[in-house]
């Protein structure tokens, strides 16, 4: 036990976030070393001032703010049997409609392609025309502002 | 086909849950926010950034975990992604007022009456000028302890992180923010922190 090791363990130690056998050996050393123990105090202290500073309110209008804010984005919100989302501006909705009309035909055309060529039955196509486990659109992430449009394969009522 | 403002039932349900958990939970949200961008527009602007991102992924959202978990990585994220896109550290000048409560470095007069009320709101500003100075990963990690009280297994979880990486972030935030008071300003915290 050193001084090293003690220090890369200050912080989990003063917030108790050492198992019993760590906390016993950190401790046993600070009860020995003044430096360690003053490092302690010290970062201690600078816990207790961040965790001290006021609970600021943000002002009272900022709720409804907010509520406009996502009645606002929900209406952008394009949904296809709960399933498929797009979020696009109203400009974006003459677009995807035309996607949506070309998606549905090419996939109608190569179904009946495979259907001559193979002979083998293939299996049914949901009623938007879509295999759903076939068709991926890029990911959309939460913790990604740039993406905007999402597919997750399962039935969603968002 | 359901365009635009038309939803189901259960769509409205799943609005109105989270509408009721935006009510319940903002305030809190704002707070955190607050310390981690130190100014009250922005800290707005990233609280509404991360329930617009998350009302528009609530489907993915479980309700078994708590809410505020899953909305603190959002905007904590959105944090970094804004810090990242401006490509500098927002900073503000020891000799300039401080920009949200116009409060300057100078001490206080020992003989004014509200003393206490106004070390209180000269503290406030150093700290949050040491905060906003912060690495902004250390920072994240040392809110979340320190401001939320979270665990480090909470907090890794939200920085999608490993517990020792938490500890050491948080360890050396804390260090960066002492450091920091002792050089801003020595006369007063020296006795404090060193």
């Amino acid at each position: 036990m050193n001084c090293k090791f003690v220090e890369s363990r200050l912080a989990a130690y003063i917030d108790g976030e050492l198992d019993g056998a760590e906390m016993l050996r950190v401790r046993s050393h600070v009860s020995e070393c003044d430096s360690c123990e003053r490092e302690i105090a010290e970062l201690r202290l600078v816990k207790t001032m961040i965790g001290s500073l006021p609970n600021t309110r943000p002002d009272p209008e900022f709720e409804s703010r907010l509520l406009t804010a996502v009645h606002a984005d929900d209406t952008r919100t394009v949904r296809v049997n709960g399933v498929f989302s797009l979020r696009l501006g109203w400009g974006g909705l003459t677009v995807a409609a035309a996607a949506s009309v070309l998606a549905v035909i090419v996939v109608g055309i190569n179904r009946d392609r495979s259907e001559q060529v193979a002979g083998v039955p293939l299996p049914p196509i949901s009623r938007d025309g879509f295999e759903s486990d076939q068709i991926y659109f890029q990911s959309n992430s939460p913790l990604s502002s740039g993406v905007t449009v999402s597919y997750d394969g399962a039935a969603s009522n968002r | 086909m359901i365009i635009a403002g038309t939803t189901t039932s259960t769509g409205e349900n799943t609005k109105e849950m989270f509408e009721d958990l935006l009510k319940r939970t903002h305030q809190q949200a704002f707070h955190l926010a607050l310390r981690l961008t130190g100014s009250r527009t922005d800290a707005e602007d990233l609280v509404q950034e991360a329930y617009l991102r998350a009302f528009r992924f609530f489907h993915r959202y479980d309700p078994s975990l708590p809410f505020t978990s899953w909305l603190y990585r959002i905007m904590t994220n959105a944090h970094i992604d804004d810090i990242r896109r401006k490509g500098k550290l927002k900073t503000s000048s020891l000799d300039e007022p401080h920009p949200e409560t116009g409060v300057t470095w100078d001490l206080p007069d020992d003989s004014a009456s509200p003393e206490r009320l106004v070390v209180n709101s000269l503290m406030e500003a150093e700290i949050q000028d040491g905060l906003n100075r912060m690495t902004p990963d250390f920072r994240v990690a040392v809110l979340l302890a320190d401001i939320e009280g979270l665990s480090y297994e909470e907090v890794a979880s939200i920085m999608k992180t490993s517990i020792g990486t938490v500890r050491s972030r948080i360890h050396r935030g804390r260090k960066q923010l002492r450091s920091f008071l002792l050089k801003a300003k020595p006369e007063k915290y020296r006795g404090m922190l060193e």
